[in-house]
């Protein structure tokens, strides 16, 4: 039988491994075949300490983890797992839509959170984005308080934005746009996926109101959409943040 | 109990009676006029009476009035509340199913050969889609009453020609008589939430283009009226049925004249709980084969 198997990632040699927990067993099933055919190694948890156990003998590349599980959920699990200093890339599925929620799980260590029911061809590319910015053994940028790109400098805590050092007024949802953008520095974002993210609202009012915010943010990043140093438009896709991204100290 | 109605009449008409007495007691008319023995004391005080009587029991009929108001209110609340509750838990309950079904269908696709049987798949993955959107939907719109607002200064002349932007990339625009009235001269500005607000009057006009046929007319305009901002839209369509004129604004409902028009019944729902969350009101006049104005009324401050 011929099947269609779509591309593992280019790059990659071996198959990255996944280790999948969420204790429901027909989305770990069906989820295993979907992430296997698409070119993954997967293994399976069915709650946080079955999970933190597995972890002591199997080194996965990636954790996709649900936060709502009975016996440690997501959440906690994901504390620990920071707590004694291992920084395996962790995609948290989460149940809750609110924006609080989200920045919440970002800052426990998450690298990237996606809301059930989600496509999975999209947990799909959020893998491989997430595996391709992975530097392995070190803190990821989602959870660091501070960011810097160049002269810019961002603080996700008091949602504040400094240039060379000075205050630079924003408005909620351009603050919003730039944390996302930085904290998934080098990947095209599409507009939809920023209108879900910060509005929360899917594809509502077109995607113009993301290009308004944008304009916003361009103006006062003194950012040139011609020759952007930060915020690059990426035609018929959406925007990517091609600066360099570090942590900054706090 | 009396009606209120007649306790306003009682208690002027106890006032003035003493009062009239009393200029009797103290004027020379008292040497025309001739009483029985202080006939006008004891008329006095059955007037000042009858006027506190009155007065007193009005005060009572306010005060049952208003705590009955605001149990109404309560209640109201508490079935919204309830509603929302409700809805959250319908969420949560199908996220996991959905997302076993989501997973299935798209590991099957990727391994079915027979042509069919991938187009079968394909029709499931589009209504697992819209089942999920169809979920999402309900629950942001349940959330929508409690969310915090994005309050900014919004600009009326910029957020009109930015809903008539969104307008003009509809496949049907052509196809409609369309026109904008603005006031002469400027708007003042309105706060609130310009994304809320662009949604709800998007939908307005979505609704609008929906229920209308070619050549029909839909018109936009704007006015300020007693420190309330009016944003009305009016069309020329196919109306909505009497009946179904209280019911269209909740979830999930459609009028019964709308069947071959495709839509998911969340649209005016959203107007609603915008709206309200910006203490405003909407209101709906339709007549059936005729058209319909729906007319948002927002306070300026």
């Amino acid at each position: 039988m011929k099947t269609r198997y779509p591309s593992p990632a280019p790059g990659s040699q071996a198959k990255p491994h996944i280790l999948l927990v969420d204790d429901e067993a027909s989305i770990t099933s069906t989820l295993t075949t979907f992430l296997q055919l698409s070119g993954f190694e997967v293994s399976v948890a069915q709650n946080g300490e079955q999970a933190l156990e597995t972890l002591e003998q199997l080194r996965p590349d990636l954790i996709v983890l649900d936060v709502l599980m009975p016996r440690l959920d997501g959440r906690e699990t994901l504390r620990r797992l920071r707590g004694r200093g291992d920084w395996t890339p962790v995609i948290l599925l989460t149940q809750i839509s609110g924006t609080a929620e989200r920045i919440m799980a970002l800052e426990e260590g998450a690298d990237d959170y996606l809301n059930k029911p989600f496509d999975p061809q999209e947990l799909v590319v959020r893998i491989r984005a997430v595996l391709r910015r992975a530097r392995p053994g070190i803190r990821t940028l989602s959870s660091a308080r501070r960011l810097t790109s160049g002269r810019l400098m961002i603080d996700r805590t008091s949602r504040r934005v400094f240039v060379d050092g000075a205050e630079i007024p924003l408005t909620p949802k351009a603050f919003a746009i730039l944390e996302y953008l930085m904290t998934h520095p080098d990947e095209v974002i599409t507009r939809e996926r920023l209108l879900s993210e910060i509005w929360g609202w899917e594809r509502v009012v077109g995607e113009r109101v993301v290009d308004t915010r944008i304009t916003e943010l361009r103006k006062a990043l003194a950012d040139d959409p011609a020759h952007p140093r930060y915020v690059e438009t990426v035609a018929g896709q959406g925007y990517r943040f091609i600066g360099d991204v570090d942590e900054a100290p706090t | 109990m009396i009606s209120r109605r007649w306790l306003w009449l009682l208690l002027p008409a106890g006032l003035a009676l003493a009062g009239v007495m009393l200029l009797v007691r103290v004027s020379y008319v008292r040497s025309i006029l001739v009483f029985p023995d202080d006939l006008d004391v004891l008329i006095i005080i059955s007037g000042l009476t009858l006027a506190i009587v009155a007065a007193l029991m009005l005060i009572l009929a306010l005060v049952l009035d208003h705590r009955h108001q605001r149990r109404l209110e309560q209640m109201r609340q508490a079935a919204l509340d309830e509603h929302a509750r409700f809805l959250r838990r319908l969420d949560h309950q199908l996220k996991n199913p959905l997302t076993a079904l989501h997973a299935g269908l798209a590991s099957l696709a990727l391994t079915l050969n027979d042509a069919d049987q991938r187009q079968t798949v394909r029709t499931l993955e589009l209504e697992a889609q819209r089942l999920s959107r169809l979920i999402f939907n309900l629950r942001k719109l349940a959330d929508l009453a409690a969310i915090p607002l994005d309050l900014e200064p919004v600009d009326l002349a910029a957020f009109v020609s930015e809903v008539v932007e969104l307008a003009r990339d509809r496949p049907d625009f052509a196809a409609r008589q369309f026109a904008v009235e603005l006031p002469p001269g400027p708007l003042p500005p309105l706060l609130g939430d310009r994304d809320l607000l662009l949604l709800a009057v998007h939908n307005l006009l979505d609704n609008a283009f929906k229920y209308t046929r070619p050549g029909d007319r839909i018109t936009l305009s704007v006015e300020v009226v007693e420190g309330d901002v009016l944003i009305r839209v009016r069309d020329t369509g196919i109306g909505i049925p009497q009946a179904d004129l209280p019911l269209v604004g909740e979830e999930l409902y459609r009028g019964g004249n709308t069947e071959h028009i495709p839509g998911d019944g969340i649209g005016l729902a959203v107007v609603n709980a915008v709206i309200a969350h910006h203490d405003g009101t909407v209101s709906l006049n339709s007549t059936l084969g005729q058209g319909t104005t729906v007319t948002l009324r927002l306070p300026l401050e």
